[in-house]
């Protein structure tokens, strides 16, 4: 049925995989302009007089935020319309493998957005960020100074956001598709669906004390995880082995491979669960309303 | 051909979004304020209103820390979003005066105390319903059931407490009831009324602002405290009475309340003659609670006569050890010579008491919240710790002149009738409706309480609290037994429930002797005579004879206006507290006996060492004038 509806969609639009391209470089072009407002010595100050005082500059982070969402979810769309054709096995294993890395550095770039807001949420995300970091064996600690820094500054988060995991997508991105530009198509289809979703949606800061604080939603399965598995390094593993299973798909005979994508599968929808659980059906003060 | 319509669909938009007529202006950055870690955007268009007090000016803590709505977005809708028009709703006070940068612990305590959660009310009211085995808690007027009893509190008394919601803001009147915290703490300046007057009239914005404080006059309590003991009406002097307002002949002599009540002036109490307000002697803990669940209005209450009243005051603190919520309050106060002054600390609580200073002459006074003046303080009479057998009375039992009664009433259940429920605010199929009878301004009856914080036992002063015919409860039969019918109705139930009170009408001189000793109201036996027989011997008890006025109630036998039988110890269902009774047999023998004493041998300093002080050997040693027939007291 997916396969269906994956034909349905390609024969109207631009592929999934066209789609996330163009959002990409629509997210790296409107991050351009917002660079200029955005102080990181004084990140949160920065962002309110901008949401306050330039409209074109709301405008343009809005654009900012969208692309960055759509191109992770049609990132992961067009990994899950691979699998379905077996398409792992099309890659040469060391593109594979850098292809599973940049889906590490993708959520990363995200991650790092979300923290560079510097608003409560953003706080909160860089908070259990590094405390998830900190504890993984042996390499966590320095794992955390590589990736967020080691002072409360966000200048390492900034550069890591503007420069070091944009490149690298960008470079396995080139080097998968082997083009410098999505189709027109698509990039026209991402382009007004960011601008609309920009005015229908504007993006805010979430000031402390204003309600609920929730991570962004690619997250918030992994933090209704950690509410239900109070070890955090139990949490860490299941996500590194999920990585492990994927990342070896490419090398295992096609039934083992099979039984691998099913269960990443199964794990995908429960993952999807936990978030509508949280979205949901979790009051202000994180009380469920079912359980 | 779907791409070229998002693109075009894109454009449209997009070139609206930027040309439309309430587009955002350009704003110059410096026109907002940072206040509270983030900046304020509100500030760009109210910037010119005034009237606030310096610790809640919005050039410190904004509009949005108690209004919340966006204070980011540059928009009118936007930043309105999510926006309250009176703050500090309980509902949603922990977002507004509650979060966490501002008063979190107290308004944590707030939602805890009597006055929001009117625990007490809802116990009691259950227990007389006879829905529960105890007057006692648990109970929260925000978290009602559907049955009998709570139904009554939803139709006749939920709106008296903190939790009902206040929906437009307005300066405080008789008829305000909740609002949590700007209940109490919002003061509206003449200005500040006409011009919200005119915002709600003509929808114009008003530009003087309302203040906060922490001197809460006697107004912010009248709305409640007006209504079930009448506390605050009998502070004042003002006895409500069964007049109506449209039939008075001389309506200049009477005061009329806004929800057309007719007062009468009994005498007030000598504190408000003083000057004194509410908040002289209730605490910041003892009105918004101080964190522990109490189940009644006299537990929480942590100031106590002999606090001020005392031949020796004391202990006393010094400001350096008082707690950052005292330290905070007497900043606000702004009184000069807070760093130097000691504090006296609550017999109760141990807590200290701010406006009770022994300034460095060492005399004791007491500064008043609203007008910062120092009062002397007097020490009690000698007489009022020095008549054996009276150790448990408390000051009120004697200086208590006079108390609201309501010898009876009626409640009944009419299901076919409809009435609004003012929990949910919808019309409900089924009315719960009171007949009163007449009120009373008399000396309180007198009582044993259980005092919890002290432990023991001691007589305090009582008024009905439920005497009263609950009709319909079974079987919700229509009202065909309201007094006026006196139809016998198998469906009711009949309370005879006494409650302790502090009616807040002390004046300095006591009642008598023989307003105790003599008479039976006071007794808790009603209204009436009590007729002394001839003795015949020493060694035997005084014969007595109590003749009621009332008729008696065909529930109980009693005399409709009494709390208990005459010489004889009543026990179940008494009173609206764990712990309160009336007088039994023997307590009521030994209070009359000396009634009959009293009726030739006055309370004269002679007597008093003579006879009363030394009561028993007394009495043993009676002369033979004394075992006769005594002429009998005048009727009380």
């Amino acid at each position: 049925m997916l396969e269906q509806l994956f034909r349905f969609w390609n024969r109207r639009l631009s592929s999934a995989g066209n789609l996330a391209f163009a959002a990409f470089l629509i997210a790296v072009l409107s991050g351009i302009p917002l660079s200029i407002g955005y102080h990181v010595d004084n990140a949160s100050d920065s962002l309110q007089l901008l949401l306050l005082t330039n409209s074109a500059g709301v405008f343009f982070r809005s654009v900012h935020y969208w692309s960055g969402q759509l191109f992770l979810l049609f990132t992961l769309i067009h990994v899950i319309e691979h699998l379905l054709k077996g398409g792992e096995r099309d890659v040469k294993s060391g593109l594979w493998f850098r292809l599973v890395l940049v889906l590490l550095f993708s959520v990363y770039v995200m991650l790092s957005g979300f923290i560079l807001k510097a608003d409560a949420e953003g706080q909160m995300a860089r908070q259990i960020f590094s405390g998830l970091l900190e504890t993984i064996p042996f390499i966590g600690k320095d794992l955390r100074i590589v990736l967020i820094g080691n002072s409360n500054s966000l200048g390492l988060v900034y550069i890591h956001h503007l420069i070091t995991t944009t490149l690298i997508i960008g470079i396995v991105i080139f080097e998968h598709v082997r083009r410098a530009w999505p189709e027109l198509l698509a990039y026209i289809t991402l382009l007004g669906t960011s601008s609309i979703l920009s005015i229908l949606i504007p993006q805010g800061l979430q000031l402390a004390d204003a309600g609920t604080i929730r991570g962004p939603w690619y997250f918030i399965g992994l933090q209704e995880l950690l509410h239900w598995i109070p070890e955090p390094l139990v949490v860490v593993m299941i996500t590194f082995g999920c990585l492990t299973g994927f990342l070896l798909i490419h090398w295992l005979k096609p039934a083992a491979a099979s039984w691998t994508k099913r269960a990443l599968v199964m794990l995908l929808v429960f993952y999807i669960l936990l978030t509508l659980n949280n979205w949901g059906f979790r009051d202000a003060n994180w009380n469920s309303l079912i359980f | 051909m779907p791409a070229l319509v998002i693109g075009l669909v894109s454009v449209v938009l997009t070139i609206y979004h930027f040309n439309r007529s309430d587009a955002p202006q350009p704003v110059d950055a410096s026109r907002i304020p940072i206040v509270m870690e983030h900046r304020e955007g509100c500030m760009v268009c109210h910037e010119e209103m005034t009237g606030f007090s310096p610790s809640h000016n919005p050039q410190a803590v904004g509009c949005s820390s108690c209004h919340l709505g966006n204070p980011l977005s540059p928009e009118k809708d936007g930043a309105h979003k999510g926006m309250i028009i009176v703050p500090g709703n309980m509902d949603s006070v922990m977002s507004s005066c509650g979060q966490s940068a501002c008063h979190h612990d107290l308004v944590t305590k707030v939602t805890g105390s009597l006055m929001a959660s009117g625990q007490g009310m809802v116990s009691v009211n259950r227990y007389v319903f006879g829905q529960t085995p105890s007057p006692d808690g648990p109970g929260h007027l925000s978290n009602l059931s559907d049955s009998a009893a709570d139904i009554h509190l939803r139709q006749l008394c939920v709106t008296c407490h903190l939790g009902f919601p206040k929906k437009q803001s307005a300066p405080i009147d008789q008829t305000s009831r909740g609002g949590g915290c700007t209940a109490c703490h919002v003061d509206y300046t003449d200005q500040a009324t006409s011009q919200m007057a005119e915002y709600h009239e003509s929808g114009k914005l008003p530009l003087v602002h309302p203040s906060l404080n922490i001197k809460p006059d006697n107004d912010r309590c009248f709305g409640c405290h007006s209504r079930s003991a009448r506390i605050s009406l009998n502070y004042e002097g003002w006895h409500e009475t069964m007049l109506k307002a449209k039939k008075l002949k001389h309506p200049e002599k009477y005061r009329i309340l806004q929800d057309r009540r007719v007062l009468t002036q009994k005498g007030a109490d000598i504190h408000h003659e003083q000057g004194m307000l509410c908040i002289d002697c209730h605490t910041a803990r003892d009105a918004m609670g101080d964190g522990t669940s109490y189940n009644h209005q006299g537990e929480q209450v942590e100031i106590s006569c002999v606090d001020c009243h005392n031949r020796k005051p004391g202990p006393f603190v010094d400001y350096r050890a008082l707690d950052s919520d005292s330290v905070k309050i007497l900043q606000l106060r702004n009184i000069s010579s807070r760093k130097t002054d000691q504090y006296l600390v609550a017999h109760k609580t141990g807590k200290p008491l701010l406006n009770l200073t022994r300034g460095s002459a060492g005399r004791m006074q007491l500064k008043g919240k609203g007008d910062n003046q120092a009062r002397e303080l007097k020490a009690p009479a000698e007489a009022c710790t020095d008549i054996n057998g009276h150790e448990r009375l408390t000051c009120q039992t004697c200086h208590t002149q006079w108390a609201p009664s309501c010898v009876e009433c009626h409640t009944q259940y009419m299901p076919d009738k409809k009435r609004k429920d003012h929990y949910t605010g919808d019309k409900v199929q089924g009315v719960w409706k009171e007949y009163k009878g007449d009120m009373r301004a008399a000396k309180p009856a007198l009582g044993v309480r259980r005092d919890k914080r002290l432990n023991r036992d001691v007589v305090d002063t009582f008024i009905p609290g439920m005497i009263l015919t609950i009709g319909g409860l079974l079987n919700n039969k229509p009202d065909k037994n309201a007094p006026n019918q006196k139809q016998p109705d198998q469906f009711q139930l009949f309370r005879r429930m006494f409650s302790p009170t502090f009616s807040h009408t002390i004046q300095k001189e006591s009642r008598s002797c023989q307003s105790c000793h003599q008479d039976p109201w006071a007794v808790g036996l009603g209204k009436g005579t009590i007729e002394y027989h001839a003795a015949g011997k020493r060694d035997q008890q005084i014969p007595m004879t109590f003749v009621p006025e009332s008729s008696r109630h065909s529930a109980d036998g009693l005399p409709r206006d009494a709390w208990t039988s005459f010489l004889k110890t009543r026990t179940s269902h008494t009173a609206t507290r764990t712990g309160s009774r009336p007088f039994n047999k023997q307590e009521q023998q030994r209070i009359l006996e000396v009634g009959q004493c009293l009726l030739c041998h006055e309370a004269t300093a002679d007597n008093t060492t003579r006879i009363y002080k030394r009561f028993n050997q007394a009495i043993t040693s009676r002369k033979p004038a004394c075992l006769k027939k005594p002429d009998q007291p005048t009727e009380n």
